[in-house]
């Protein structure tokens, strides 16, 4: 795409956005609108409750996750030099799920509070990320490296599955419900709280932007221009690692965004200039999980679809689609 | 540029090299036999490699004093390696050479936008200044490579192999480019090349590393040719090694 279309697009995809919002806000909500009195004798607004307390918190963290989830997956790529890597399949997710899946199971209260949970996930997923970091200083073909992430994967599914095996039925049952991702689980009143943590995340990966550009011409030339690659690589891996720790923490594992989002984002912009991939993969990955919402919306009256699901059976085709038209990846 | 005593290389025997002093404003290729430690002396210099002993002194500064950051100002390095990158436009990988001067956003200036034009407009790149990098020929691509350096503003440019991938015509010119650049702009390339019979045309002066020594060393090779290769080849050149 040319330049000069960037802002254009930008606005676009605001519009896109703004538009999708507000039918996810306001679907099947006009049905509902009428008023009853609770018990103290007030008249109360359901459709205003409805819209308060779930709609709006579902289309807010669509948004945060969307963005979110493709501006982590654009930080690993470009960490790793490959378009193949994502939170997901490095295994940085299974870390968050390895750590929540311990907290989900054995039922410890603490672990299972909303801070909790914030907390436990962003552990594994820093732990996690930690190790590949690790191995990524090892490993420099970075095919071995996605397989080492699968590698993790199948290990702490292994795990999981032992757990599964030897926990209580309903904490099980909570275990498998969030593994399915969902974005009804946040609340009105943890809006704040969200919106203020991944400001502070989208700010601090604002300053990565420089050392990732440089990054694109390998590590040795990011160097030869003054950039710190192990400082930076650290600094990659800790934001990458929050984002996840926040989105898995309230939203579940949600597949394919981190993936898919970065790479459709370099085609359509035709740039390696991340101050603009940076906005695009924010704008095209809150409209990509909006969309799958929507999906959501209107099927909810024929089967319910974890969010997960819609995630991968929209993303996965996708990716091929890169592969077979690059030729490469 | 000042090289004092400096002891370099990843293990022993070491690399040395006596008191070697560069003028700005000229071109100096670096001879050696494959293996001999080119490269690492490129990128000893860059900063990339630490010296385990002696100094490099640039513009009056020690540059060990100096971090990675203030470095690259003062010295610019192009890896033997043209870019293989996908989407990225001329403009967009010329403007990576303004990377050190740039603020905690990497936000591009007016200031930085002129020089990468200027640069543009000096190697005559304007033409395909908004193509992607990876549509151009190998020549055009060092070009690039070239112009990147050039917006690095630093007074010493360091050039791994740059005409491997030329074509005869091509490797003519990219030397004669490195002279006029060097006087012109009052910078010194110093780069590796395996092209004796060019450099013996069009230089005098030349750093090789000397492989019976394992000694960094400038010469004439306009009067010396002869013992200048005997000691970078360590052989009569007939034999493949």
């Amino acid at each position: 795409m040319n330049p000069s279309l960037r802002m254009p697009i930008f606005i676009f995809l605001l519009i896109a956005i703004g538009i999708i919002a507000y039918f996810n806000l306001t679907y099947h909500l006009t049905e509902l609108r009428w008023l009853w009195e609770n018990n103290q004798g007030e008249q109360v607004n359901e459709g205003f409750i409805l819209l308060k307390e779930f709609r709006l918190p579902r289309v807010f963290i669509s948004i945060i996750a969307g963005g979110g989830l493709a501006i982590t997956g654009m930080l690993m790529q470009t960490l790793f030099q490959n378009p193949l890597a994502g939170p997901y399949v490095l295994g940085i997710n299974s870390g968050s799920n390895l750590f929540i899946g311990i907290s989900l199971l054995t039922g410890i209260p603490f672990l299972m509070s909303e801070y909790g949970m914030v907390l436990t996930a962003f552990i594994g997923a820093l732990l996690f990320g930690l190790l590949i970091l690790l191995f990524s200083t090892f490993i420099k073909k970075s095919i071995s490296l996605l397989l080492i992430g699968l590698m993790i994967s199948s290990f702490t599914s292994a795990i999981l599955s032992i757990l599964e095996s030897s926990s209580s039925a309903n904490n099980l049952k909570s275990f498998v419900i969030w593994g399915m991702g969902s974005l009804q689980k946040v609340e009105f009143a943890q809006i704040g709280f969200i919106t203020i943590t991944f400001l502070i995340l989208t700010l601090f990966s604002l300053t990565l932007m420089k050392a990732l550009n440089a990054l694109v011409l390998g590590e040795t030339s990011a160097s030869a221009l003054g950039i710190s690659v192990k400082r930076e690589r650290q600094k990659i891996i800790v934001i990458s690692s929050l984002f996840i720790g926040l989105i898995t923490a309230y939203c579940g594992p949600i597949a394919f965004v981190g993936l898919t989002v970065p790479n459709l984002a370099r085609i359509l912009f035709k740039t390696q200039n991340h101050q603009v991939l940076f906005f695009a993969n924010l704008l095209i990955g809150s409209f990509f999980l909006l969309l799958c919402d929507s999906i959501i919306l209107l099927l909810e009256p024929y089967t319910a679809i974890p969010i997960n699901g819609i995630t991968s059976l929209i993303g996965a085709p996708m990716v091929i689609l890169f592969i077979l038209k690059n030729g490469r990846i | 540029m000042i090289l004092n005593n400096l002891q370099f290389g990843y293990q022993v025997p070491y690399l040395t090299s006596d008191f070697l002093e560069f003028n700005l404003g000229q071109a100096i290729p670096l001879i050696g036999a494959n293996g001999a430690g080119k490269s690492t002396f490129l990128k000893t210099i860059a900063g990339l490699i630490p010296h385990s002993k002696g100094e490099i002194i640039i513009e009056n500064q020690s540059l060990t004093k100096l971090s990675l950051q203030e470095r690259s100002k003062k010295i610019a390095y192009v890896p033997s390696t043209p870019p293989l990158i996908d989407q990225m436009r001329v403009n967009e990988y010329i403007a990576l050479g303004r990377t050190p001067f740039l603020g905690l956003f990497g936000n591009l200036q007016q200031k930085d936008e002129e020089i990468i034009e200027q640069a543009i407009l000096k190697l005559g790149l304007t033409p395909y200044k908004e193509r992607f990098i990876h549509e151009l020929s190998d020549g055009e691509k060092q070009l690039c490579t070239l112009a990147k350096a050039l917006v690095q503003d630093a007074p010493v440019i360091l050039l791994d192999e740059p005409s491997a991938f030329l074509d005869y015509a091509n490797r003519n010119r990219i030397v004669e480019l490195f002279k006029n650049l060097a006087k012109q702009e009052n910078k010194l390339f110093i780069f590796s090349t395996h092209d004796i019979d060019l450099i013996d045309r069009e230089f005098q002066e030349v750093l090789y590393i000397d492989v019976t020594e394992n000694k960094l060393i400038k010469g004439n090779i306009s009067l010396n040719k002869d013992a200048i290769l005997e000691k970078a080849f360590n052989r009569n050149l007939g034999s493949f090694h």
